[in-house]
Formats: C-alpha cells, structure tokens, sequence
C-alpha cells in the first residue's frame, strides 16, 4: 500500500520533468439550427401561435476536446431541450469515433422539440440540424490544435429564486422580480473554462451560469437565443474565440426582468441581460492563465439511472387528457436517465442531469468538487422534466410538485451523486477493485 | 464471537448477560415493536414475519448495540442459537403485547462527548485509522447529540426510557474473551436503577465511524472503562428524560426493500430493508440494517424538518440482507477501514438510503404531493 502510494506521488510530481507524450488537442465549430417559420415554440402555453420568423439565429456550438485516445464533443444547442435519445444516437453513429454530449441552454424562444415522433417521423428542420451538426462536429474534429486550458470564475446577478418561501415554510411563485427583492437561494457564479490554442489565442469560452433564458415571453413569436446569444455575442467581439454557454442548475432561477413585454423593449432588456453576464465572463476570462496539460487524459462516463414515475400512472394520463396527445408519450412506469461525467485532466471536470435541476444542486457540486474546476450542465443528453430536491418538493411551488415534474423524489439527489461518483472514477480516486487490507 | 478478527479463540464465559428489550408502541391502527439487543448484527427476519402473523403487530424494528463482545450473529444466522434467539424475541413481544397500557411519549435532546472520529485524512488525502484516541484529541466528525424518548403510562410511572447515541461498542478488545454488552449494558442497567419500573433501551446511531475513545481498553480495565462510559451516558440520558417535552400525533411506519448493486461485483444486487417511522410530527426514525458513517447522521438532522429526525444503523425492520458498512461518497474517496475493502454495497449507498428514508418520512407526513396536476 505504501509503495503504492509513493510511486502515485513520483507520478504527480515528475509529471512536469517527463517528455511530452501528447497534449490536449480542442477544436471549435457551430451551425445555424434556426427553423423556418411556421413551426410551433417551446416554453409556455399561452402563445398566440406558431413561430413567424427569427430574431437571432439558433446555433449548434461545437467544441472538441481530445487526448489523441477519447475524442468527445460537447454540443450546446440553443434549443429549450436536447433532441430525443433517437436523434441523439443518429448523430453518434455518424461522428465515430467522436463521442458527443449535448447540452441545451433552454432558450424559451426556440421551436418544440419532442422524446419520439410517431412512425419516427422527424420533422424536417430537425433532422437538417442533426446532419448540420454532425458536420460541424467533424470539422471541429478535423480542425483540431495542440490546447492551453484554463478556468477561473466571477459573479453576475442576473437571476433570482422565483420560489418565494414565506416565513412558514410554504412557497409562492414570484416569476418576475422587477423589484430586485433578494430570494434565496442562488448561485450567482459564473464558472468560466477558456481553452486557447498553443500561441495563446482564445478557441473557446465556454460559461457556465444558471438562470432561464426568459427574458422574451409568449408574446414574441420570434426565434432567439435569448440573453446567452447576446452574451456570446459581447464575449466574442471583446476576446475573439467561440463563445459558449452551458446551461447549470436554473429550475427555480428566473431572470428579474422574466417576460419582458416586446412593447417594454424586451430586445434590448435581452441585450443588457446578455452583455452584463458577458462583462462578467470577459472579466473572469482575462485573469485565466492557461496551460498545455501534457499527458492529461479525458475521461467520459454516461450512467443510466433508474426511477420510477413520480405519480399514479391513471391519475397522470388523465391530468394530460386535455394537452396535446404527445404528451402521453411522456408517462412511463419507469424512466432510464443518462447521468453524464465529463473531465479533461484531472483539474477540469462536467457533470450533467438531463432536465432542469433546482440550483441548489448546483451549489450542492460547488461545494462537494470533485475536480478543482467542476462545471455543472443542466439539460444534458436528455429531457425529463424538473428535479426539485427533496426539501424543494416538501415546500411545493412550480417545477416542485405537478405536472412539470414526473419522475420521483430524490431523482436528482441521486443523479448528482453519481456524477460525482463517476468524476471520482475517471481521476483514478475511486476504485473498482478492493485495496489490500491495512 | 463477532467483532474483532484476531480473538485467540471462542468466548470462555460470561461477564454480564446480553439482553434483547422490547418497546412496543400502538397507536390508532398502526403497532411498532421496537427491540434493541445486545448483539453486533442480528437481522431476525423470523421474528418479524411471527410477530406480525401471530401476534397482528404491524411493524417489527430489530436493533442491535452492535458489541463487540457478543456471539456472531449475522454470519451465525442458521445456528440453533439464533433460531432460539429469534423464539425468545416472539415471546418478549408477546408479553408485551400482553402488557399494553394507555402511555404518553416524551421526546428530549442532550449531548456528550464519548466517542471520536476514528479516522484521520492525511494531507495527501488519504484516511489512516485512528482508533484509540485516550488523551480525547479532537477529531471530525463526530455527533454528541443524545436522544432520548421517554414513555410513561397514564398515571405518570415511566415505563420505557430510550437512548440514542452514535458509538462503536468497542471499549472491550480482542482480549476480552467474556461476553459482555459493553457500555450500551452499563448504560441500561444505570438507566433503569433511575427508573426503577422502566427499561432502559439502546438505539444505536450512525457509528461506522465512531469508537469509544479508550477503545480495546484491556481487560480487566476494560470492564471498569465500559461501566463508566455506560453511567455517563445514562447521567446525561437520564437528565434529559426528566425534562423531555410530550409528543402527540399518530404512529405511522413504511418499509422498502431497496436494490444496491454490490460494490466489487455489478453483476450481484443486495437487498437493503430501509424502515422509515414517525411519531406525531417531531419524531422519525430511519432504519438500516449496516453501518452508517456519522455524516450521514449529520445530514439527514440538517435535511429533516422533523425536529428529532433519528438514523438508526444495525437495525432491521424490512427483511433483506445485512449491508454492512455505509461510507459517504467522500469517505470512500479518501479510503480506510469500513470504507474500502471492507465494505459490500456500491459508493452512494448510505446516502441514496437515507434520502429514499427522508422520502418515506415525508410520504407519511402527508408532506409530499401525490397530485399530478
């Protein structure tokens, strides 16, 4: 055990002497998603009809990292949810030996996307944007270049908790908060991973910040990134590099400005929202040094999960009865839940829920860090619903109780457990197999 | 006898005998019969399943002190002396039963410090056990919280006095070679010379951890070591006894078999029997048969809402196996005994089944929504 130990030092500690073997190469790519017109948009229930055309494009961001044995590209998607496991795998197949984690900012101004189309019939812009980023995720392969990588962080205060709990412990739903009526709790970090290539120039800025993209509400008809495009957009003209933003832990953390009316400039409440996360990342960004990481590995580890349907299976089918039929597709008796990890090194690492955690999960990981710099993605490879925790689901309020969320208490609770398990087995710090007794 | 691996051989005699006590509480449709004994890891599905068919009691929860100067118990699960064990405790609970009066139940919170943290994380990150501490060094984490219910009947007389602590019942060593019920029996004894018509019950906490700090103290010293140990805990038991507040409300109780895999072998599943209690609105027990780190005590105290939200290890009121050891996710990172090698069910475990525990608490408070609209 003690020699064991001494060489796992030697190791960590030579690593610097050591010839390079390999570095960590990244690459960058993005596609225009946007859908035509006409098609119906994701986020509430009260719009006044389809889509009439695009405010922003839709983008499909594409950064490839790779230690020259595990390629793996991160897609981010400025849709409200990721494309069904179906879709998902379409594009795996295509990009092999690449293998691809897709994460979604959940703009509300983007198209609906469902789990499974009848007949698996996809519709057709869809299905151009799979191909769009299967493309893209080769040319950020091909175009790949020796990495420095770097993280650091910074605070912006963009979102508030919309669950407001009262002095007796029950909650009501505050939405907006014009106001600025201090809520809790909310993460206001912004967690910031810039890769440069060799000569320093940045690739990419990937942001890592939780708050829903609903500045723009039901009365816009137009496509839009909403604030994290604006803030891609600022990031980019101040340090060059592609910008992305990866969605955290939001299911309760809504912009103070929710739904800005379009007749209240909400186009350019989105730009300030977007430029003040931007002035907040450019800030962070500029203080990263960045280093080549030689002989680092990436490490990708996707579990599935098990839980069963949070409620009575009859008593749900029936609440759905006066929603569109496709929603019955969403009940099943038991759900299989990807639970995503992520590292690059041993210093950065990803743990991703497939839906909309409460923030407190978030927290929950920045406190626990399993790597030095662990980011967390909501919204990944997969789209089930809201994951209260437990204490959340207690005090009820929207995403906590109901409908929006169906899959059973302590799902997420158990789901970031084994990210962080998994982060842990990718650095090597968990075992599978038992040491010699002391 | 179980406990420790280098005892030079089998027990030679009896120093103080093991005692299985019996509190059965029944309130509107639902009866519980708690039963603490004197043993390391007794599962006793025997007397569950007999309990609840001839006796009609709704849910049996079989605790054990988890001494260290006990027979095997788990592993000598198909020996004559446990299916005499197992007859014995029908028997109690049927005298129990025989025994039922109109009670009030009492619920208090004191603390001391008996027991450390035995182990210690180095500064490259790696446990080293830790597991005498004499000179009482202070070390993390560690509970001192003891819980006490009190249960008297209607005219004021105490009839039942119940102790939860978090300590391995390990003062007596390998050399030891008398049965003994370690300080959990010197408590007893001590609480019930107070409460001269009670008895004095043992619930053991979450102390997987947690070793008495004059741990494998030898004998004969040993003896003298675990009786004051046991009167310190009574004082304090018995302290807050006296000033415990009335609990009111119904007795509700929920089991679950819960599927683990097995943490060196994914292809084999243990079944883990989670028991889940409350009593009115400021008592709930969660209940595990294995061996629960102390901050998985810690978080389900900070996670509950219910005021005195207790984790019972060594305890088994759902059937399944015996689970052994439970680490947090943290502990198995940084590794040691009972949270490496030695442990049997996957990383994630004590937490996933303290949540799924808090889950049922809350399902039977009526506290979660089961609306789907």
């Amino acid at each position: 055990m003690l020699d064991k130990r001494i060489s796992v030092f030697i190791c960590v500690h030579l690593w610097f002497l050591t010839p390079v073997f390999g570095e960590i190469k990244a690459g960058a790519a993005r596609v225009d998603i946007t859908p035509p017109a006409g098609i119906a948009m994701w986020g509430y229930g009260d719009r006044k009809g389809p889509s009439e055309g695009t405010r922003d494009p839709l983008w499909a961001r594409v950064l490839v990292v790779d230690d020259g044995t595990t390629p793996v590209a991160l897609v981010t998607l400025d849709l409200g949810r990721t494309f069904g496991p179906a879709q998902m795998d379409w594009v795996r197949q295509r990009v092999r030996p690449v293998q691809v984690v897709f994460t979604a900012s959940h703009t509300h101004s983007g198209p609906v996307l469902d789990e499974e189309y009848p007949g698996g019939r996809v519709p057709d812009w869809e299905q151009k944007a799979l191909e769009g980023i299967a493309t893209a995720i080769r040319r950020a392969y091909d175009s790949r270049v020796e990495a420095r990588i770097g993280a650091g962080w910074s605070v912006a205060y963009l979102g508030h908790d919309r669950r407001y709990t009262r002095f007796d412990g029950s909650v009501f739903m505050l939405w907006g908060n014009p106001a600025g009526v201090p809520t809790y709790p909310v993460d206001p970090a912004v967690a910031v991973l810039r890769v440069d290539d060799a000569a320093g120039k940045p690739l990419a800025i990937l942001v890592n910040y939780a708050c829903h993209p609903v500045v723009f509400g039901p009365d816009n008809l137009r496509y839009s990134a909403d604030y994290p495009g604006a803030m891609r957009n600022y990031i980019e003209s101040k340090l060059g590099g592609m910008a992305f933003f990866l969605q955290g832990a939001p299911g309760d953390i809504n912009p103070y400005k929710d739904k800005t009316p379009l007749i209240e400039d909400a186009a350019g409440e989105m730009a300030r929202a977007g430029e003040t996360l931007g002035r907040a990342v450019v800030q962070a960004a500029a203080g990263i040094i960045t280093r080549s990481l030689p002989d680092a590995r990436i490490g990708l580890r996707v579990d599935t999960m098990h839980f069963r349907l949070r409620y009575d299976e009859r008593q749900i089918r029936a609440s759905l009865a006066s929603l569109p039929p496709r929603y019955q597709d969403y009940v099943k008796p038991e759900y299989h839940l990807p639970v995503t990890s992520l590292t690059i090194g041993d210093q950065f690492a990803f743990v991703g829920m497939p839906g909309e955690p409460f923030v407190r999960f978030q927290m929950d990981l920045r406190s626990r860090l399993p790597a030095p710099f662990t980011f967390f993605l909501g919204y990944s490879n997969g789209y089930y619903g809201y994951f209260p925790g437990i204490r959340e689901a207690v005090a009820g309020g929207y995403g906590a109780n109901g409908l929006p969320t169906w899959v059973e208490v302590g799902a997420g609770e158990r789901m970031l457990d084994r990210g962080i398990i998994n982060v842990y087995r990718l650095l090597g710090k968990l075992s599978d197999q038992p040491e010699q007794p002391q | 006898m179980g406990g420790y691996s280098d005892r030079a051989g089998p027990s030679t005699g009896v120093h103080d005998r093991l005692t299985a006590r019996v509190l059965l509480l029944k309130a509107g449709q639902e009866s519980v019969a708690f039963i603490s004994c004197d043993l390391r890891s007794f599962v006793g599905d025997r007397v569950r399943e007999r309990a609840m068919k001839e006796l009609g009691i709704g849910h049996v929860l079989v605790s054990s002190s988890h001494t260290h100067s006990g027979p095997l118990s788990w592993e000598n699960r198909t020996s004559r002396w446990y299916t005499e064990t197992e007859d014995k405790l029908v028997a109690a609970i049927a005298e129990a039963k025989k025994n039922l009066v109109p009670a009030t139940v009492a619920v208090g919170r004191g603390e001391i410090y008996l027991g450390h943290n035995r182990r210690r994380i180095g500064p490259e990150g790696r446990a080293t056990m830790f597991w005498r501490n004499a000179e009482q060094a202070p070390t993390s984490p560690v509970d001192p919280t003891v819980t006490v219910l009190r249960v008297d009947d209607a005219k004021g007389k105490t009839l039942a006095v119940v102790v939860h602590y978090a300590c391995h019942p390990s003062v007596l060593g390998p050399d030891n070679r008398e049965i003994s019920a370690d300080y959990p029996g010197a408590m007893s004894r001590e609480v019930e010379r107070q409460f001269p018509d009670a008895i004095g019950m043992f619930w053991q906490g979450a102390a997987g951890d947690i070793n008495p700090y004059r741990d494998k103290e030898a004998t004969p010293g040993g003896f003298a070591e675990a009786e004051r140990m046991g009167r310190a805990l009574a004082a304090e038991a018995v302290r807050v006894a006296r000033k415990a507040s009335p609990v009111t409300g119904d007795l509700h109780a929920s089991t679950e078999v819960v599927d683990l895999k097995h943490r060196w072998d994914l292809a084999a599943t243990i079944h883990a029997g989670l028991t889940a209690i409350t009593l009115g609105t400021q008592v709930a027990l969660i209940a595990l048969p294995g061996e629960p780190f102390v901050n998985h005590q810690i978080a389900l105290t900070a996670k509950s809402e219910v005021p005195y939200t207790l984790l019972l290890g060594y305890s088994s009121g759902a059937g399944g196996e015996w689970i052994g050891y439970l680490p947090t996710i943290d502990a198995a990172v940084t590794g040691g005994y009972g949270a490496g090698w030695n442990t049997t069910v996957e990383v994630g475990a004590g937490e996933a089944l303290v949540d799924r525990g808090l889950v049922r608490m809350y399902q039977l408070l009526g506290r979660l929504s089961t609306d789907a609209r």
